[in-house]
C-alpha cells in the first residue's frame, strides 16, 4: 500500500471513532438529558424576546420587590423588573460567555500548545514558561485586573475570561501533540511533502478535536461561574442587561424579605453548570477516557 | 457627681468580678466603612472616617439638635466684628487632651495651619479657605497662616478674607476638629492610624485599618465621663451588618433605605429610626457636552423626569421629592411644582432640533448608594425619546472621569456640611468648582450672586439672593434637575438610649447602655 | 534528583520573573491616576504633579520596573498609597487570615472529599455511591458566593448557631471554609472515587484480594498509594483556586483576607498593593507547585525523567 493510502486508512478509522462515541453517548440517559437541556437553553436564549413575558428593562413601578404572583411568576426585583424575564435574558449572557470566552481560549491555547508540542526544544521551553507564568495567576483575580484595564462591559468580560483560561487547553494540546507527532500518519504526511503548518492544521489538531470538545465542555461551567462572580462584584454587565450573577449580587440586600429573588437565578446557574459538567463527563467517557484524571 | 461615683463604683465592682469582660457597657457600631484607612479628618471625606474622628476630637463649636450652635471648646460664642471679618474667640480653660496636655490657642493655630499646609494634602481645605492666608499657604506663597492671631493661651482671633455669614457653622464641622500640636507633630505620618489624641469624650485605644476602631471612655472628660465605657466601630458589608444587628452583636447599624422594607414590620420595627439627611440628590447636566449645551435640551430633560415615581416606587417612600437645589430646612429654599411632562419634553427636544430624541451617557460609581437611580431614570426617559446609557464603574474611575468634567450627566449626591445655602450652591456651581463636579457651569451672573451671598450678613436680603441663585440654576438655565431629598435609617438596639444623630453623624457623649 | 531539582529551580526563577513583568505591565496600563484619586476633591495639576514626582511616578517605565523588581526581591513593595503602611506588612497580615482559611478549606476538602470518594468507591453501584455522587455533582455546580449567602441565612441568622461575619471567634471559620471548600470537596470526592476504582481493578489488588485480605484494607493500603498522585496534582490547582476564589467569600463574611485586600486596592488604584499582592499570590502558587513537583520527583522516578506532571 502506498503511503498516502495509509494516511487515508487512518482517517477512515477516525470517522468511525466518532460514530462509536456517539452511539455510546446516546445510551447514557443522563448525558442525553443534559444535551436536551442545553439545547433548550440555547433556544430560550435565542428566542428570548418571544418567550419572555416582558421587555428586558421594563420596570413595573407598581410592583417593587414582590414575591411570585400571577402577574409576575417569579416575582419582581427592586426596580419592578420581572425576574422570570431577566432570568430568560440572563441565559444569553451565560451562554455567550461560554461560547465566546472559550473560542478565545481555544484559539490561543490550541495555537500555542500545538506549536510547543510539535517543535519541542527551545520553542517548547519558551512557550511552556509563558504558559506557567500566566497559569500562576489565580483566574478570578487575573480576570478582575484585566477588567480594570479594559473597563466594564460584556465584551470585556468575554475577553477577560477567555484570556485567563487559555493555559489549561494549551497544556493539554501540547501533551497530545507531543504524543501524536510520533505516530505514523504524521511521518506519512511529512514524507508526502506537507509543510509544518499544514501538518499541524490538517492532521494534528483535528486529531485533538475530541480532547478539545471535552475540555471546552468542562471549561464552560467555570467560565459561566467566572462571569457570575465578576458580575457579582459589579464588574460585569451594565444595566439594563441582566446576568444571573448580577441578580444574585443585587438580591443579597433583600434576602430577608425576598429570598426568592436570589434563589431562582441561583437555580438557573446551578442547573446550567450541572448540565455542562455532566455532559462533559459523558463526552469524556465516550471520546477519550484517558482524560479521566483532569 | 454622685451618679458618676456610683457608676465608677459599679464599674469597679464589675471589673473586679469579671476581669476579662470586654462587654459590660461596650457599644458596638457597624457600618459600611470601606474607606476607613485612617481617621485623620484632614485626609478623608467619607462619613465613616469623620464619625470615628468626632468621638475622639472636637471642633470649637457644636451643632445642637435644634439646629443652633453652641460653644464646645470655646467658652462662649465668638464675637464678630462689624465688618463680619474678624472672629474673636475665647477658649475654655478646663480642657485637656487625652495625653494630659492642656488645650491652648497654639493647638488651634497648629490645627488650622495644618489644614492649609500643602504637605498635609488636606482634602477638605476648601471648606474653610475663606480664612485669611489660607489660600496663600495652599498656593505655597506663605508658610504661616495670616488670619489667625494668638493673643494669649486662651484668646485668639480668626480673620477672614471676606465676610462670610455662616462661618460659625464652619467652625462646628467635623472637618474642623482641633488637634493637639505636640501629639500630632510627634505622630507624623501615623497620625490617625497608630495614634489620635483629642479632647473628646472617647480616647483612641486601637485601630485596624478598614476593620475596627476601638475607643474607651475619657475618664477626665470636661463635660463629665460618658456613660459608655467602650466603643467599637466595625467596618462591615451592609447586609452582614444588618444580620449582625439581628443576631444581637451590634448596638447601632446604619441602614440604607433599600433594606428598610424588611424591618418596618416585625421584630425590629421599634428599633428602626428614620432621619432626615439634610441632603439633595440631583442630576447635573454637563453644559460643556452637547447636546446639553442647549438650554432647551436641558429643559427637556427636566421635563422628562418623574421625581414622584422615583420616590414612591423605587425608594418606597423613603425620601421627599425635591424641586429645589436647597433643602427645605435651609434658607433659600423654594417650593416649586415638578416639571414632569413627557409630551412637553418631546416638544422641547423637537424645537431644539432633535425631533428623534437624544442620547445621553451616565456614569455612576457602583458602590454608591444611589447606583440604582440611573437605572430608574433610564426607563423613565424612554417616554421622552431620551436614551440614557448607564455605565457602572468603580469609584476610582468615576472620580477620575467626573473630576475631568467629562461625565455628561452625573448624579449629584450631597449631604451638607452645614445648614447653609452656600454649601449647596457655591461648592458645585461656582465657575472655579464646576468642572470638578462635571457641571462646567461657568456663568458670571451666578458667580456674582454667589460672591454677594457669601459676604452678606444673615437676613432677608441674603435669603433672597439664594432664592435667585436657586431659581436661575434650576428653573431658568436647567443646569441641574433636583430629584429628591434622601432620608436615612438606622437600627438601634433596645439596650441603648441617648444617641444623637445630627443629620450626618452619631454623637454618643450622652448615650448610655441600659441592661 | 539533583539535576531535576536544579532544572525545576531554574524554571521557577524564570517564571517568577515573568510574573513580575506581567504584573507590572498590567498595573501600569490601568487608567485612572491614583494620585488624583488620593487627593479627591480638589487638587490642581501642580500639586498632582509634585506628588507624582515624589513617588517616582514620572520616571520612565523601564526604570520603574527595574526599581520594582529589585525591591520586590527583598520583599519591599513600597508603602500603600492610602494606608501609609508597608505593603508587605499588609500582605502578611492578610495572608495569615487567608492562609488559615486556605488550610481549613484544604483540610475540609481533603477529608470530606477523600472520605466520600472512598465510601462511594467501596460501595460502588449501591445507593451510598449514588447519593454521594449526586451531592458531589450538585456541590460542584453551586457558586461559592451563593452557597455562602445561603449558609449565612440558615446557620447565622435563622438558627443563630454561627457568627455571621468576621473571624473574631474560632467557630467563625466554619461557614467560610464550607462555602469555599464545597466545590473542591465535591470534585475531590469524584476524583478519589474514579482513581480508587481504577486502582482496584489492577492486578496487584486482585492478588491481595485473593490472598483474603479484607476489602477495606486492600483499598486503603494499595489503592490509596496510587490514587495519591493525582490528588497531589490536584492540590496545586486547589491552592491556586482557593487563593483566588476567596475574594467572594471574604466579601460576604467581611473577612480581611488577601483577596479582599487586592480587590479593594484595585478599586482605589492603590498600585503598590496591587503589584505586591499579585506577585505574592502568584509566587505562592509557583513555589507550591515547585514543592509538589519535587515531592513527586522524590517518590516517582518516572517523573524525574518525563518532566513536570500534567496539571
Amino acid at each position: 500500500m502506498s503511503i498516502k493510502a495509509n494516511a487515508k486508512v487512518q482517517d477512515a478509522a477516525y470517522t468511525s471513532f466518532y460514530h462509536d462515541a456517539f452511539v455510546r453517548l446516546k445510551k447514557d440517559k443522563v448525558a442525553v438529558a443534559c444535551l436536551v437541556f442545553i439545547v433548550l437553553l440555547i433556544l430560550v436564549a435565542i428566542f428570548a424576546p418571544l418567550i419572555a413575558p416582558y421587555e428586558e428593562g421594563y420596570q413595573d413601578t407598581s410592583a417593587i420587590l414582590e414575591g411570585p404572583s400571577s402577574k409576575h411568576w417569579l416575582g419582581t426585583d427592586e426596580f419592578g423588573r420581572d425576574i422570570l424575564t431577566r432570568i430568560i435574558y440572563g441565559s444569553r449572557i451565560s451562554l455567550s460567555v461560554g461560547l465566546i470566552a472559550e473560542a478565545i481560549a481555544v484559539t490561543i491555547g490550541v495555537f500555542l500548545g500545538a506549536l510547543a508540542g510539535y517543535y519541542g526544544g527551545k520553542i517548547d521551553a519558551v512557550i511552556s514558561r509563558i504558559i506557567e507564568v500566566f497559569a500562576s495567576f489565580p483566574h478570578i483575580l487575573f480576570a478582575i485586573v484585566i477588567m480594570f484595564v479594559l473597563g466594564t462591559g460584556v465584551i470585556n468580560v468575554f475577553l477577560a475570561i477567555g484570556f485567563v483560561g487559555w493555559t489549561g487547553i494549551a497544556r493539554i494540546i501540547r501533551a497530545q501533540v507531543m504524543q501524536l507527532k510520533e505516530k505514523e500518519f504524521v511521518e506519512a504526511a511529512r514524507a508526502s511533502g506537507g509543510s509544518d503548518l499544514k501538518i499541524i492544521l490538517r492532521h494534528l489538531i483535528p486529531n485533538c478535536l475530541s480532547t478539545i470538545i471535552v475540555v471546552v465542555t468542562m471549561a464552560i461551567p467555570s467560565d459561566i461561574m467566572y462571569e457570575a462572580s465578576l458580575s457579582f462584584l459589579g464588574l460585569g454587565v451594565q444595566p439594563p442587561v441582566s446576568s444571573w450573577g448580577e441578580m444574585i449580587s443585587m438580591a443579597r440586600k433583600y434576602l430577608r424579605t425576598n429570598p426568592t429573588y436570589s434563589v431562582f437565578p441561583g437555580i438557573a446557574l446551578v442547573l446550567t453548570v450541572l448540565a455542562f459538567n455532566l455532559l462533559g463527563d459523558a463526552l469524556r467517557d465516550a471520546l477519550d477516557p484517558k482524560l479521566k484524571n483532569l | 457627681m454622685k451618679r458618676l461615683m456610683a457608676l465608677l463604683l459599679a464599674l469597679g465592682l464589675m471589673l473586679g468580678l469579671t476581669p476579662a469582660l470586654a462587654e459590660g457597657k461596650a457599644f458596638s457600631f457597624g457600618g459600611a466603612l470601606d474607606d476607613m484607612d485612617l481617621i485623620d479628618v484632614h485626609k478623608a471625606t467619607s462619613s465613616g472616617v469623620l464619625q470615628g474622628g468626632i468621638m475622639v476630637c472636637e471642633p470649637l463649636l457644636a451643632l445642637q439638635p435644634d439646629g443652633s450652635l453652641a460653644p464646645q471648646l470655646l467658652a462662649e460664642m465668638p464675637a464678630v466684628s462689624e465688618d463680619g471679618k474678624v472672629f474673636t474667640c475665647k477658649l475654655r480653660e478646663d480642657v485637656y487632651f487625652h495625653d494630659g496636655t492642656q488645650l491652648t490657642s497654639k493647638d488651634v493655630y497648629f490645627t488650622l495651619h495644618r489644614i492649609f499646609d500643602p504637605a498635609t494634602a488636606n482634602v477638605n481645605a476648601w471648606l474653610c479657605d475663606m480664612i485669611l492666608g489660607g489660600k496663600d499657604m495652599l498656593d505655597g506663597k506663605a508658610t504661616e497662616l495670616a488670619g489667625v492671631t494668638i493673643q494669649d493661651d486662651f484668646n485668639f482671633t480668626i480673620e477672614l478674607e471676606y465676610p462670610y455669614a455662616p462661618f460659625n457653622y464652619i467652625l462646628s464641622c467635623p472637618q474642623m476638629l482641633i488637634y493637639p500640636q505636640d501629639a500630632c507633630t510627634a505622630a507624623g505620618e501615623t497620625w490617625g492610624i497608630d495614634s489620635f489624641v483629642g479632647t473628646g469624650p472617647f480616647v483612641f485605644e486601637s485601630f485596624t485599618a478598614k476593620d475596627t476602631l476601638h475607643l474607651v471612655a475619657n475618664e477626665k472628660y470636661y463635660e463629665g465621663r460618658p456613660q459608655i465605657d467602650e466603643v467599637y466601630l466595625y467596618n462591615l458589608d451592609r447586609g452582614t451588618a444588618l444580620m449582625e444587628f439581628e443576631a444581637g452583636s451590634l448596638d447601632l447599624v446604619n441602614m440604607d433605605p433599600t433594606y428598610v422594607k424588611g424591618y418596618q414590620e416585625g421584630e425590629f420595627a421599634t428599633n428602626l429610626v428614620m432621619s432626615d439627611l439634610r441632603g439633595i440628590i440631583a442630576l447635573n447636566l454637563n453644559v460643556a457636552m452637547p447636546p446639553l449645551d442647549k438650554v432647551k435640551v436641558r429643559e427637556a430633560v427636566a421635563h422628562a423626569i418623574d421625581q414622584k415615581a422615583i420616590v414612591e416606587s423605587y425608594l418606597q417612600g423613603n425620601g421627599t421629592v425635591a424641586n429645589s437645589l436647597i433643602t427645605p430646612s435651609v434658607a433659600g429654599y423654594t417650593d416649586r411644582p415638578s416639571f414632569y411632562d413627557p409630551e412637553k419634553a418631546k416638544a422641547l427636544l423637537a424645537e431644539a432640533g432633535f425631533p428623534d430624541g437624544i442620547k445621553l451617557v451616565n456614569y455612576v460609581s457602583e458602590t454608591s448608594s444611589i447606583a440604582g437611580i440611573p437605572v430608574v431614570l433610564q426607563e423613565q426617559l424612554k417616554a421622552s425619546n431620551i436614551e440614557l446609557e448607564v455605565n457602572r464603574v468603580d469609584s476610582a474611575t468615576y472620580v477620575s472621569l467626573r473630576k475631568e468634567g467629562s461625565v455628561q450627566c452625573p448624579l449629584l449626591t450631597w449631604y451638607a456640611d452645614m445648614p447653609d445655602p452656600d454649601n449647596f450652591t457655591y461648592t458645585f456651581f461656582q465657575s472655579g468648582n464646576s468642572k470638578f463636579f462635571s457641571s462646567n457651569w461657568n456663568d458670571p451672573l451666578t458667580d456674582e450672586l454667589m460672591a454677594k451671598g457669601r459676604a452678606m450678613p444673615a437676613g432677608e436680603e441674603r435669603i433672597e439672593i439664594y432664592k435667585q441663585i436657586d431659581q436661575r440654576l434650576v428653573a431658568e438655565e436647567f443646569v441641574t434637575v433636583p430629584l429628591y431629598n434622601p432620608v436615612t435609617y438606622y437600627l438601634k438596639s433596645d439596650k441603648v438610649e441617648g444617641i444623637f444623630f445630627d443629620g450626618s453623624m452619631f454623637h454618643l457623649d450622652d448615650a448610655s447602655i441600659v441592661e | 534528583m539533583l539535576k531535576f531539582t536544579l532544572r525545576r529551580l531554574y524554571q521557577t526563577v524564570i517564571v517568577l520573573l515573568g510574573v513580575t513583568l506581567v504584573t507590572f505591565i498590567m498595573v501600569n496600563v490601568v487608567p485612572g491616576d491614583p494620585v488624583a484619586v488620593m487627593l479627591q476633591k480638589k487638587a490642581d495639576d501642580a500639586t498632582i504633579n509634585r506628588i507624582r514626582e515624589q513617588m517616582g511616578l514620572n520616571d520612565p517605565l523601564p526604570a520603574q520596573y527595574f526599581r520594582f523588581l529589585t525591591n520586590a526581591v527583598t520583599g519591599d513593595f513600597g508603602n500603600s498609597y492610602f494606608q501609609k503602611k508597608p505593603v508587605m506588612e499588609l500582605i502578611l497580615r492578610a495572608f495569615s487570615v487567608t492562609g488559615t482559611l486556605a488550610v481549613l478549606v484544604l483540610a475540609f476538602a481533603i477529608i470530606l472529599g477523600v472520605l466520600m470518594g472512598t465510601l462511594a468507591a467501596v460501595f460502588r453501584g449501591k445507593w451510598v455511591d449514588r447519593v454521594i455522587m449526586m451531592i458531589s455533582t450538585l456541590g460542584m455546580a453551586a457558586p461559592s458566593f451563593w452557597l455562602a449567602i445561603i449558609l449565612q441565612l440558615i446557620f447565622g441568622l435563622t438558627l443563630k448557631w454561627l457568627p455571621i461575619s468576621g473571624l473574631r471567634q474560632p467557630n467563625a471559620y466554619i461557614m467560610p471554609s464550607v462555602a469555599l471548600g464545597m466545590i473542591y470537596a465535591a470534585s475531590l470526592a469524584r476524583l478519589t472515587r474514579t482513581n480508587i476504582l481504577d486502582a482496584m481493578n489492577q492486578d496487584y489488588i486482585r492478588t491481595a484480594r485473593s490472598k483474603g485480605v479484607g476489602e477495606f484494607f486492600v483499598v486503603a493500603k494499595h489503592a490509596f498509594k496510587n490514587a495519591g498522585i493525582p490528588i497531589l496534582t490536584y492540590l496545586g490547582t486547589l491552592i491556586k483556586s482557593i487563593l483566588g476564589g476567596s475574594v467572594l467569600v471574604e466579601t460576604i463574611f467581611s473577612i480581611n483576607g488577601l483577596g479582599r485586600l487586592l480587590v479593594e486596592a484595585i478599586m482605589k488604584r492603590d498600585i503598590p498593593i496591587i503589584q505586591g499582592c499579585t506577585v505574592y499570590i502568584a509566587s505562592v502558587f509557583v513555589i507550591a507547585n515547585l514543592l509538589i513537583d519535587l515531592t513527586y520527583g522524590l517518590f516517582d522516578p518516572r517523573i524525574r525523567v518525563a518532566g513536570p506532571a500534567k496539571r
